[in-house]
């Protein structure tokens, strides 16, 4: 058989990523950590490693943090070190895909089934990408069709305190209806709700009974194979009302 | 590519293609404790490596990406501490204890979670449960639910922390136990071996990821395998063009239907005739449910076929399919089976889509009736489920040096592997050799003879070994599954809880073929309405009615999966009683108590059905039902918590509500008159002894527990029986590991091969013994410590009549050969325990406590047998709650992969405790009875029967989701 000549690369960092992509747009497959399908698709005959690329960061400032696109979803757990992030991706994920799978990779791949998304969207991260140099809202990234681009940092603002409330079939499936709470340091409250293969937008939360109209208008129509649009209606306000006492109970830094 | 991996500490310069996962490459490299069947896209932790000192999967990363790091492996951890004149560390202690711990059932995702609390012990040795669990929930097992492996894990670390070294017993005394609760009610002779929990033959391999699964053996020149699915549910190919497909490099053979033979076949492993009709064909030119088999291919490597599937061009003419069962048999519904060659079984008919038909009538139903002072109807679904084994189904063919096929497959049945292929294939028996390796988990998946006709048509072919594994998606659309049904009780009851009469009737879906249709669904009949015949005047004439229509549909077929229909059975009838008890006010238990079979009456079934043959009227004889209810009640705090409103609440939380239920189930062992086992049994030497056996261990640990039985009889160590089993060339025949019978039936092959080798070896002690002026009788001579006793003390060691047979005088082969066939089927019974935590407001219910005391008769090997009775209840914790397979209105599936098919992971389970409560059943050996498939049967019910304890909902369909709940919850 005739194999295709591929070059394997691993840069030492960011520029040099930079520089490789602008000489060869077309040819370069980015490995950017552990990802759940890993192929080579025909015609890429560049391999760029990322892992030495600096991308595996973090960087603690007062407005919050800057995590790196290939670091785990582990290291995002340490880094937000939240106790209701943790429930959310103990949920979705056993530890062995947590300490493979980068946030780069998992991002290409989310949809609003996704307890963790359903997190980061509520804590209103700006993503910064090869094809995003200067940096999207998470929506946007998600909404940008993110397959082939590499995420190479998340800026997460400091938050006050994040809840997260679900309900699956068993303790960590994945769930039914999601929401999320996040107070932010200025003490307005932004919630993302999930549960079905939509991403929808967050909302910032004034009074509890705006949030349900805004839960309402979510997912009236929020019919599929898993559940009702009429269940998830009615769950997703006990869940608001519930994440958002919680919000309330316990101060987190 | 060349690149370096250091593994275990030692570079390996390997040549690599880029694409490669890092798992394909460490396979290569002989690490096969990394597994690669799982899934191969992350979801079960089968492939686990540690990468710097963590548990990743290994089938997440291109083996490009692990240069520069360090990887473990469990090929780097201990290994038998005997290897000759060799000094070894021996094993690790974590390997040990999960060894001693019964850890090891199919030990497919042992090293995984061996790896996973080794990364957890760099950072803890005096972890939580909790934080075990956590380590461990990476890995999915089926087998274990996880309760022995957390206990071997905790244990490890306390062995650590004290200093103690790997089999060094005399020190652990302070240290906990692994064996489970036991109640003997029927005591019998001391035994030395029998009730012992002798570690499992095959552990100490499998804790060493040694060679040991049918995808871990490479041929020179082998050729790997993919099917082409159906993406319809039913349709007419009208073309299809695999010439671009034949031209791609690399690709050695494609088959379509054009090229085969049409022979028409079932694909359920039983006995001959199979009780079935015969309705399929390797290949056909219709397709009937999505991911039947379009076409297949051979290539060089699995991305090649893979890629030429994508060049096989189909032109389909798209059918109606039919995919709610309740359509299979409306009038003007599409026909699936239309076929000339279609062979009819009973009572089968496909021109109304019907596989099977079951009418069973025992005494006066209608008369019963008419006796009875209320009438309780309900109509009950359960669902589709699917075994979700970790290791796929995989085969492995080529022809040996004398033109003979080998089969070297995963499956639980090679004897009618080799029976049902031959036709297939158009070979004689004689040449076909089926070999069965170590199994991955089957729970009856792989008692269907699923694969091996393709990995075979295409060596025949190509003439080259070809390897079929089939990927996680293929298991799910293409493999077997449980039966599911609609299923409408009909109960008369007087006004003091007796039952008059019983009635049931199941519309079972069989999916595109009607593989095990007649008999899954003959059993949900027999063994849930078996177990109930009244009280009073009823017990002599119980009235019960069984009726079953088993259907057609375009969705892929069921099959066998462990509870054998047994399962679909109790979920409605116990429901049922739980409800009828509420309605009539009485105790949940004294009502089943009150109705069951006791011993010495008939099973009231084996009047009447016997899988399609003569009914058997059988009297049951040990039932220890009651003792398991009252140790099961004990076991849960039933006294203090039913009825008890202080423990249904919780304080501070009023939307949440606690609940307690309970179901007693009945299962069966073997089938009588029909299972047959043989066993073959040779003295070497050294006084140890090969046992052959065609039994089937599919991580049960029979191999083990015939061991033991052989080693009782002949009085030596379980260690000192070399057992092979299940080579069609080298051991006798057996059905293979279903309906319970391996234990029971291979058991007493067994034994009574045993005790023949055994009365050979005391006629020679006794020569002996006459030398040395001591005279007894050969029946007076006892076989303990391996030696022969006179009844004066004076003793031969067995060594030194092995010698002596094999080679000083009158020298003979001491052997023996005996088989098995049982008139019987004493049926095992359990009460089965649950409790729950509902939220009202959202339905979530969450399972706490899952408790089961079971009658299996005499235990042989208790934490073997809790092994079972714990992996089997945490299967059916999933068939109460979360496990479903649904289809949209084309066919096609909702689940495909084990994140939508969730599977209970280690950190989410509840605590599952297994109690044994011994009778003695005089007809199985040393008075054994079943255990591996009850497990299955009561714990959906009794969680639905917790949840209504706990909110009033009675939830009729199967499993008891949120929504369901909350529905249940807003209409009242």
């Amino acid at each position: 058989m005739n194999e295709t000549v591929i070059e394997y690369l691993r840069p030492g960092s960011l520029e040099e990523v930079m520089r490789l992509r602008d000489d060869n747009p077309e040819r370069i497959k980015y490995l950017a950590g552990g990802s759940f399908k890993p192929t080579l698709e025909d015609g890429k005959t560049i391999i760029v490693d990322l892992q030495d690329a600096g991308l595996d960061c973090l960087e603690i400032t007062d407005q919050g943090f800057t995590i790196g696109g290939l670091a785990t979803l582990q290291d995002l757990e340490t880094a937000l070190n939240s106790p209701g992030f943790y429930q959310a991706l103990s949920t979705e994920y056993g530890l062995n895909v947590r300490n493979t799978l980068s946030i780069s990779n998992y991002l290409a791949q989310a949809n609003g089934r996704s307890p963790v998304l359903i997190c980061l969207l509520a804590l209103n991260p700006v993503v910064y990408s090869l094809e995003h140099p200067d940096g999207l809202s998470l929506r946007d990234f998600l909404l940008s069709n993110p397959t082939g681009d590499v995420v190479t940092k998340v800026k997460f603002p400091k938050f006050h305190k994040l809840s997260y409330e679900g309900v699956g079939r068993s303790p960590k499936d994945l769930p039914l209806v999601s929401v999320t709470a996040s107070r932010q340091m200025d003490g307005c409250i932004r919630v993302a709700c999930g549960g079905t293969i939509e991403i929808w937008e967050p909302f910032e939360l004034l009074q509890q009974v705006d949030g349900i109209k805004q839960v309402s208008n979510l997912y009236q129509n929020a019919d599929d194979a898993w559940a009702s649009a009429e269940y998830r209606l009615d769950v997703a306000q006990v869940l608001l009302r519930r994440a958002l006492q919680r919000l309330e109970r316990t101060q987190e830094a | 590519m060349k690149i370096i991996l250091r593994v275990n500490q030692t570079d390996f310069p390997v040549e690599v293609k880029t694409e490669e996962k890092l798992l394909t490459v460490l396979r290569r490299l002989g690490f096969l404790s990394a597994r690669s069947g799982g899934c191969v896209r992350g979801e079960c932790g089968a492939c686990t490596v540690l990468l710097d000192g963590k548990p990743i999967n290994s089938c997440m990363l291109f083996a490009l990406q692990a240069q520069g790091h360090e990887i473990e492996t469990v090929e780097g951890m201990g290994e038998r501490p005997h290897q000759a004149w060799k000094e070894t560390k021996g094993l690790e202690i974590l390997q040990q204890e999960f060894v001693e711990s019964g850890s090891v059932q199919c030990g497919y995702c042992t090293p995984a979670m061996i790896l996973a609390a080794r990364a957890l012990f760099e950072k803890t040795l005096e972890p939580t449960e909790e934080q075990v669990r956590e380590a461990l929930s990476g890995v999915l097992c089926r087998c274990t639910a996880y309760v022995k492996p957390v206990q071997a894990v905790l244990r490890a670390a306390e062995k650590i922390r004290n200093g103690i070294k790997a089999l060094d017993h005399q020190q652990e005394e302070n240290i906990s136990r692994y064996e489970p609760k036991m109640v003997t009610i029927d005591q019998r002779d001391e035994t030395a071996m029998i009730g012992k929990s002798e570690i499992k033959l095959d552990a100490i391999k499998l804790v060493q990821g040694k060679q040991a699964f049918t995808a871990d053996w490479q041929m020179p020149g082998m050729l790997y395998a993919k099917v082409l699915p159906s993406p319809y549910a039913h349709a007419i190919i009208k073309s299809i063009d695999a010439s671009q497909a034949r031209a791609l490099e690399g690709v050695e053979c494609v088959l379509t239907w054009e090229d085969l033979p049409r022979v028409v076949h079932s694909t359920a492993g039983q006995s001959d005739p199979i009780p079935g009709p015969l309705d399929m064909f390797s290949l056909d030119r219709k397709v009937r449910f999505v991911g039947d088999r379009v076409a297949m291919v051979a290539a060089v490597s699995p991305e090649i076929a893979e890629k030429a599937l994508g060049l096989i061009k189909v032109e389909y003419e798209e059918l109606e399919p039919i995919i709610d069962m309740r359509d299979a048999m409306r009038d003007g519904a599409p026909i699936i089976h239309d076929e000339e060659e279609y062979v009819n079984f009973a009572d089968s008919d496909p021109s109304i889509n019907l596989a099977a038909k079951i009418r069973i009538d025992i005494n006066d139903v209608e008369k019963g009736f008419a006796e009875a002072d209320q009438i309780f109807e309900q109509e009950y679904v359960v669902p589709k489920v699917q075994q979700a084994h970790i290791e796929p189904h995989v085969t492995l063919t080529y022809w040996d040096e004398d033109d003979r096929l080998v089969i070297r497959t995963s499956t639980q049945v090679p004897f009618h592997v080799r029976r049902m292929m031959a036709p297939v294939l158009g070979l004689p028996v004689k040449r076909i050799r089926v070999i069965k390796p170590r199994i991955g988990g089957g729970f009856g998946n792989k008692q269907e003879v699923l694969i091996e006709d393709v990995a075979g048509h295409l060596t025949i072919a190509t003439g080259k070994p070809v390897l079929y594994e089939m990927t996680r998606e293929e298991e799910f659309i293409a493999s077997r599954s449980r039966h599911p049904m609609r299923v409408r009780m009909k109960t008369g009851i007087k006004n003091d809880g007796t039952m008059t009469a019983n009635e049931m009737y199941a519309l079972s879906d069989t999916g595109a073929y009607g593989c095990h249709a007649l008999t899954v669904t003959g059993n949900t009949g027999q063994k849930s309405m078996g177990l109930y015949v009244g009280d009073g005047e009823y017990r002599k004439k119980p009235n019960i009615r069984f009726y079953a229509d088993i259907v057609y549909t375009n969705t892929p077929p069921s099959g066998a999966y462990r509870g054998y229909g047994v399962p679909q059975g109790y979920w409605p009838l116990d429901r049922h009683f739980e409800h009828i008890t509420r309605s009539i006010g009485m105790d949940p238990i004294e009502f089943r108590l009150k109705n069951c079979l006791r011993p010495g009456e008939y099973q009231p079934f084996s009047t009447a059905w016997n899988e399609g043959r003569e009914p058997v009227p059988e009297i049951i004889q040990t039932v220890g039902l009651e003792e398991c209810v009252r140790q099961g009640k004990k076991a849960i705090g039933w006294d203090e918590k039913f009825g008890n409103e202080d423990w249904h609440t919780i304080k501070g939380k009023p939307h949440l509500r606690r609940g307690i239920g309970v179901a007693t189930v009945m299962q069966g062992t073997a089938i009588p008159y029909l299972d047959m086992g043989g066993a073959h049994l040779k003295i070497n030497d050294d006084a140890s002894f090969n046992l052959m056996v065609g039994a089937t261990d599919l991580g049960t640990g029979s191999d083990t527990v015939l061991a033991q039985i052989a080693a009782e009889v002949l009085g030596v160590r379980t260690d000192d029986i070399i057992v092979t089993s299940s080579d069609t060339d080298t051991t006798p025949f057996d059905v293979g590991a279903y309906a319970s019978s391996t234990t029971y039936i291979s058991g007493t092959a067994v034994k009574k091969a045993a005790e023949e080798v055994a009365l050979k070896i005391k006629k020679r002690a006794k020569v002996f013994f006459e030398e040395k002026e001591t005279n007894c009788a050969v029946e007076d001579i006892v076989l303990k410590d391996k030696m022969a006793v006179a009844p004066n003390g004076e003793s031969i060691k067995l060594e030194q009549i092995a010698l002596d047979s094999l080679h000083w005088r009158n020298q003979e082969q001491i052997m023996a050969s005996a088989s098995y066939v049982s008139p019987n089927s004493p049926p095992p019974f359990a009460a089965q325990f649950a409790t729950v935590l509902v939220d009202l407001e959202t339905g979530q219910v969450t399972v706490e406590d899952l408790i089961m005391a079971v009658d299996s008769g005499v235990i042989i090997n208790p934490v073997t047998a809790s092994g079972q009775i714990e992996g089997g209840v945490a299967q059916a914790l999933g068939y109460g709650v979360s496990e479903e397979m649904v289809y949209d209105q084309r066919g096609l599936p909702r689940e495909v992969d084990l994140m939508d098919y969730h599977i209970f992971r280690a950190d989410e389970m509840p605590r599952i405790e297994a109690i044994f409560v011994q009778t003695y059943e005089e007809t199985g050996p040393f008075g054994a009875k079943a255990v591996a498939e009850i497990p299955l049967d009561g714990a959906a019910p009794a969680i639905g029967n917790a949840v209504m304890d706990a909110c009033g909902a009675n939830i009729f369909d199967n499993p008891v989701t949120p929504e369901k709940i909350w529905r249940a919850l807003k209409k009242d």
